[in-house]
């Protein structure tokens, strides 16, 4: 048998899962809703509504992501070990000759599959609608929006997986969940935009931009805002308005970097848990 | 084939193993019993490398096991958990499809398993629906995906009706000759069928041997009952009397006495040579309950 048959064995039965218990139908069918909502109605604020001011469907496009994507990821994930763990499969799998590594990948990669499919369906048909109505948006640049969501979604995987292995129940793991989401997604900016008022602005703009670079969710919006034309036109942000040193190569490095650490953390603080025994000190 | 040498676990400044020396020997039957938090969970997660020991060495076939010795070891090994829920929105059988997935055994052993359990009936429901006896039939099939030479069966009875208890184990003897490690707080059922038992006791080993051995170090005595027939008290009555029989509560002749259990056999033998004339005796034993309650 092939070590890569225990991965997929161990992906497959997590994909079903979702599929079963319609996890990827119900959050697809609310990316969609919630995308062409956005992407109809986005503008009737200002008076205008279907897809005539498409420039602007990718920022709001963006902005839904920022707060859902995190959101569907820390929840799908947070519970991923803590359930295992107290159902006695995790141990029980374990005791198989199978590699600590080798069940959090396969369980990982189930639920990193089930998220995109659901970020590919929802974001896709509401893409494929806009691009098919309006036309304005460029089909490359859509499609580099949803691989970087779905990347955006496997890094929070990754943070939800961490805090599933560490967390002592499924209670601390969802508080735990949450504040990472409102801190990365809301409080992160607010107190970096406050320490810049309190700082009258002298904050350098290197320790700025470095700042917002340890933010992957701030990552995800500038990245795409430099790659993504049409991001940022409608918000009046032209190539130069960014800080020189995020250039999209320098900002593309850092996130795949992120990427890179929070899965190799997560893997780190598995292995590490189960040779130390992290989950039976309760015995 | 499994050595503890000098293991220790501490969680923090609670020591839930101490020093242990043990010996799983090949075709063994080997009980392990104990009260809850005695160190039985720890031992075997240790002897399943889910555990490091704190201190102290685990050899597996003679040897000190790297990464890649424990997954062959693994390979060889069923282990039927005490507390396992499964996944409620999987038949039994996609339970066992899965659970053959990951460990690598074929898949065509599983109808015959589910039959061997007495689940086939019951193969395509939900295990979600399934009583706690039903999971923990489940729960035994899946360790003998494989056909393992070793098992490790923690509580493996608990839920089990008295019927099905007995199947259990039928079915275990019958099955093919296996290396067993049987952690359970039945005694009567490790009495019976282990080869050697381990009593543990706060992370110690207190009492290690046969059941035979066991009951013999006990200092619970045996007592031995005897029904004389009549005018033997009036003959033998001072004979009796010195050998310690005093008479029990009830019955007419009857006559009792404590002895130890490694003296039961010349004790009879006395009983024998002094001519007394019995209708009845019998000897109630000292059961591994007391040994067991003895060595805590």
């Amino acid at each position: 048998m092939k070590r890569t048959d225990i991965v997929a064995a161990i992906a497959r039965k997590e994909i079903t899962d979702r599929l079963r218990n319609k996890w990827i139908l119900t959050v697809s069918v609310l990316l969609v809703v919630a995308a062409f909502s956005i992407s109809f109605l986005g503008a009737v604020p200002v008076g205008l509504a279907g897809f005539q001011r498409s420039g602007m469907i990718m920022v709001s496009l963006i902005n839904l992501a920022i707060y859902l994507v995190p959101l569907l990821a820390l929840a799908l994930g947070a519970f991923a070990i803590i359930d295992e763990r107290e159902r006695g499969t995790l141990d029980l799998i374990l005791a198989y000759p199978v590699r600590p590594r080798e069940y959090l990948a396969g369980s990982f990669l189930g639920l990193a599959v089930a998220l995109g499919a659901a970020i590919l369906v929802g974001f896709g048909l509401a893409g494929a609608v806009v691009i098919f109505q309006g036309g304005v948006v460029e089909i490359g640049q859509y499609l580099l929006f949803l691989v970087m969501t779905l990347l955006l979604g496997v890094m929070f995987l990754a943070i939800s997986y961490t805090i599933s292995i560490l967390a002592q129940d499924k209670g601390r793991a969802l508080a735990v969940s949450l504040l990472v989401w409102i801190g990365s997604v809301f409080l992160y900016d607010i107190v970096l935009v406050g320490a810049l008022v309190a700082s009258q602005g002298k904050i350098p703009e290197n320790l700025f931009s470095g700042a917002l670079m340890l933010n992957p969710v701030d990552l995800y919006r500038l990245l795409l805002f430099s790659l993504v034309d049409s991001a940022r036109s409608p918000i009046g942000l032209l190539e130069g308005d960014l800080p020189k040193m995020m250039t999209a190569p320098i900002l593309a490095a850092a996130f795949f970097a992120w990427l890179a650490a929070l899965l190799l953390v997560t893997f780190r603080v598995f292995e590490r848990g189960v040779s130390a025994d992290l989950w039976s000190r309760s015995r | 084939m499994i050595r503890l040498e000098n293991i220790s676990r501490q969680y923090g400044g609670v020591h839930a193993l101490r020093s242990i020396d043990l010996e799983l020997q090949t075709g063994e039957w080997l009980g392990l019993a104990g009260p809850n938090g005695s160190g039985k969970t720890t031992m075997l997660r240790i002897i399943l490398g889910l555990t490091q020991p704190s201190s102290g060495q685990v050899y597996l076939e003679g040897e000190l096991p790297d990464a890649q010795a424990w997954i062959r070891f693994r390979k060889k090994l069923g282990f039927m958990p005490e507390r396992i829920s499964f996944y409620d929105n999987l038949t039994g059988k996609e339970t066992l499809e899965f659970l053959a997935s990951v460990r690598g055994a074929s898949p065509t052993v599983i109808e015959e398993l589910l039959e061997k359990v007495g689940l086939s009936d019951a193969s395509s429901r939900k295990v979600g629906g399934y009583s706690k006896g039903m999971r923990q039939r489940l729960n035994f099939a899946q360790a003998l995906l494989d056909d393992p030479e070793v098992l490790i069966l923690d509580e493996p009875t608990e839920g089990l009706d008295p019927h099905a208890v007995r199947h259990f184990f039928t079915l275990l003897k019958s099955d093919r000759p296996r290396t067993v490690l049987l952690s359970s707080h039945r005694l009567s059922e490790l009495e019976t069928r282990a080869d050697r038992i381990c009593v543990l006791g706060e992370g110690d080993i207190k009492a290690l041997g046969s059941p035979r051995d066991l009951m013999a170090a006990t200092k619970q005595r045996s007592r031995v009952h005897i029904v004389v027939v009549n005018g033997t008290m009036d003959s033998h009555g001072p004979q009796l009397a010195e050998m310690g029989f005093a008479h029990a509560n009830g019955v007419p002749g009857h006559l009792r006495v404590a002895i130890p259990y490694a003296e039961k056999v010349a004790f009879l033998n006395r009983l024998h040579a002094s001519g007394a004339e019995l209708k009845d005796v019998w000897i109630e034993e000292t059961d591994l309950e007391e040994a067991y309650f003895e060595a805590h």
